[in-house]
């Protein structure tokens, strides 16, 4: 199945060419979003949130057809 | 009080707004005047007047935006902002401006030569100073009649949750580590306060509003253990990074308070200078 990648701030660095609006990726029926991590070279257990259409979600949680998933790294700073 | 309001009407003078209709304006001057006469702050002097619709010179170009109403409640309002650095500093010149009337503010830190990038209140002259006492000057010179209580702090959430009671509506959050931000958010939620979130990292900042109900930061990272920082450790913060995140910042307080527009509510903006895009997302 299809599903949309976006890769925000220092996650970019790992599909760099990949275009604002998003990355087409294939990835198997029943994938969550640790399988699809490993396919755009993010690193195991880097820290980031991961969002589907928009709404924060779990690692675990089974992508379907046509999802947009959205990562971000932490950000804290503030100072 | 009718004999302050008969007081202020004195001494303000009428101009003509765009429209043509009148507006009383009341001097910088005449406020301090009456302040002194009447033995009141500043604060409450122009409380009396805007409530008179006599309104101080220097909000002049607020009342369009926030209204009568809007003026009365930024000037009765206090608002707590934990941290004095990059986002703090531009967060507190604002609401000074805006005359958000009572700021609590709270920073261990002192001003060193790496703020003078990018924060408001470093200055070459103010190298070593406490933040906070740096942001009680700094609103002395731009609204005297805002009045700051300055805790030089390093805050633990007990701290914050004591330092914060009497921010009748609101805490933001310039902080500079994450876990700390997850104990502001218990704090405010504590308090049934709103609380406006703002991060930045290199050329990227995000804001939120988290009100008491809201998931807020804990629905973005979980109620686990998190990291203490994120990608600014190695992206650093240039200059307008906090600007531009510290501006939405006090947008949010402002709507807060007057009621007006949409707080970012359950919405965090993403900003990314650096690739020329905003992005609103579901939280």
């Amino acid at each position: 199945m299809r599903i949309t990648v976006k890769l925000f701030a220092s996650l970019h660095k790992y599909q760099p060419g990949a275009p604002r609006t998003g990355l087409g990726v294939d990835v198997p029926e029943g994938s969550d979003i640790a399988a699809v991590l490993p396919r755009l070279g993010v690193p195991d257990r880097a820290p980031l949130v991961a969002m589907v259409n928009e709404k924060v979600e779990h690692l675990d949680r089974v992508l379907k057809e046509g999802d947009v998933l959205s990562l971000f790294p932490p950000i804290a700073g503030g100072c | 009080m009718a004999a302050l309001v008969e007081r202020l009407r004195e001494l303000a003078r009428e101009v003509k707004d765009p429209s043509g209709a009148s507006l009383w304006l009341l001097s910088l001057p005449a406020v301090q005047q009456v302040a002194h006469e009447a033995v009141l702050s500043a604060r409450d002097v122009e409380i009396a007047a805007v409530q008179a619709h006599i309104l101080p010179a220097r909000y002049g170009r607020s009342l369009g935006t926030v209204g009568w109403e809007g003026q009365l409640a930024l000037l009765r309002a206090t608002v707590g902002i934990v941290g004095a650095g990059g986002l703090g500093g531009w967060i507190i010149e604002g609401l000074a401006r805006m005359g958000v009337g009572r700021l609590i503010v709270i920073d261990g830190d002192v001003v060193e030569e790496s703020n003078l990038n990018r924060q408001a209140l470093a200055t070459q002259r103010n190298l070593g100073q406490p933040k906070a006492h740096a942001a009680r000057e700094r609103v002395a010179e731009v609204n005297s009649a805002v009045e700051v209580i300055a805790h030089c702090l390093r805050v633990d959430e007990a701290q914050m949750l004591q330092l914060l009671h009497d921010a009748d509506v609101l805490v933001v959050d310039a902080l500079d580590a994450l876990p700390t931000r997850l104990a502001l958010q218990r704090v405010a939620r504590a308090l049934g306060r709103p609380m406006v979130h703002g991060a930045i990292a290199g050329f990227v900042g995000q804001v939120m509003t988290i009100l008491p109900d809201d998931p807020g930061l804990t629905g973005i990272y979980g109620e686990g253990q998190v990291p203490e920082h994120g990608i600014e450790t190695q992206w650093g913060n240039p200059a307008a990074t906090p600007m531009m995140v510290a501006s939405w910042q006090v947008q949010e307080v402002v709507k807060l308070l007057t009621g007006r527009g949409e707080p970012l509510r359950r919405r965090m903006l993403f900003m990314d200078s650096e690739g020329g895009s905003i992005d609103v997302l579901q939280v």
